[in-house]
């Protein structure tokens, strides 16, 4: 079985290509070109029935909404999607450099309270060595 | 300074306070065993999360590749170089056409229980008609931006489309009289080479 994007790819392209079609024989209409209209408009229809037929299999495809802003703006949805990396990785940095400097912070008040508090701090490691 | 009357304050002075007599004291919980820690608020450590950002999440999940392939290279802007393939230019914002995505969810089609079935002959007369030209400002726009994206599009088509599609030869009929046309002009551009090569020639022998 074809792949459901596939099909309605072809679907589309198909709907695509008989109103490109359509334009061009209304632009310079022929004098006995009322038959291929009639036909050209029947199977828009029908292609507009086959891409409706598509709906049902489509139900569980999830689309970031995000991306429409995108598409209607003229841009590439493809930015969408690097967009998204990159500030997944900006954050994903962040995060780390974050971590990195609370573990150098804890390590830095431990060994000052290892100076200051030795007692406690032995203790204090102790338990945590236990638990 | 105001004050207030006795009766019109609102707060009552004196709760109703339970005499001792009345009060039943519940015992205490047992008290926590004497520590001889010091560290008497120390809490447990919470677990170890199992994924954080200190760790490469791209690599962790395998999203290197994509990550090269759409930050590697620079991604084409506009949206017509995404759908190569599409007559026509479509890099205008859908707002002003109309043809927005925001807007089939803000504004959802009307979708009936009908079904979309294909006009009989009777409707299709309302589609009549007259033969000729149309005015150039309402000819579609793939007409007048060339039609070199067009046939891009021929080639993706699909051989066995053509064979669903009984209108298919006749508008081929259509596509190969502008070929011809185009031939013509082709011919013509080369007999206008062909004479200033010939001048060239003659102006050469002259001099």
């Amino acid at each position: 079985m074809a792949d459901k994007f596939e099909v309605l790819e072809e679907n589309l392209e198909q709907f695509i290509e008989t109103v490109r079609r359509l334009g061009i024989i209304v632009s310079d209409f022929p004098p006995q070109g009322q038959n291929v209209l009639n036909q050209k408009v029947n199977s828009m229809i029908t292609t507009l029935k086959e891409i409706e037929n598509c709906k049902s299999a489509f139900a569980d495809v999830q689309i970031p909404l995000e991306v429409f802003d995108y598409i209607d703006a003229g841009k590439n949805p493809q930015l969408y999607t690097k967009d998204c990396i990159e500030k997944a990785l900006m954050k994903n940095e962040l995060v780390k450099g974050k971590t990195d400097v609370y573990r150098k912070f804890r390590k830095e008040l431990m060994s000052q309270l290892t100076t200051i508090f030795p007692e406690q701090i032995s203790e204090y490691k102790k338990i945590r060595e236990e638990s | 300074m105001m004050e207030f009357g006795a009766n019109s304050y609102p707060f009552d002075p004196e709760p109703n306070m339970m005499d001792e007599s009345e009060a039943s004291f519940v015992a205490p919980p047992d008290p926590p065993p004497p520590s001889t820690s010091l560290m008497y608020l120390l809490k447990d450590l919470p677990p170890p999360a199992q994924m954080t950002g200190s760790t490469n999440l791209l690599a962790h999940f395998g999203l290197e590749s994509t990550y090269n392939k759409f930050c590697g290279k620079k991604v084409k802007e506009s949206l017509s170089s995404f759908l190569p393939d599409l007559p026509g230019v479509n890099n205008t914002p859908g707002r002003e056409d109309g043809s927005s995505l925001r807007g089939v969810i803000e504004k959802p089609p009307i979708v009936g229980s009908k079904e979309i079935q294909p006009l009989s002959s009777g409707m299709l007369m309302a589609f009549r008609l007259h033969p000729g030209p149309i005015p150039e400002q309402y000819r579609p726009i793939q007409q007048q931006t060339g039609g070199r994206r067009r046939n891009k599009h021929h080639k993706k088509i699909r051989p066995d489309t053509s064979m669903h599609n009984p209108l298919a030869p006749e508008m081929e009929e259509f596509e190969i009289k502008k070929h011809k046309k185009r031939k013509h002009e082709d011919g013509e551009k080369k007999k206008r080479k062909k004479e200033k090569r010939k001048k060239k020639e003659r102006e050469k022998e002259r001099s």
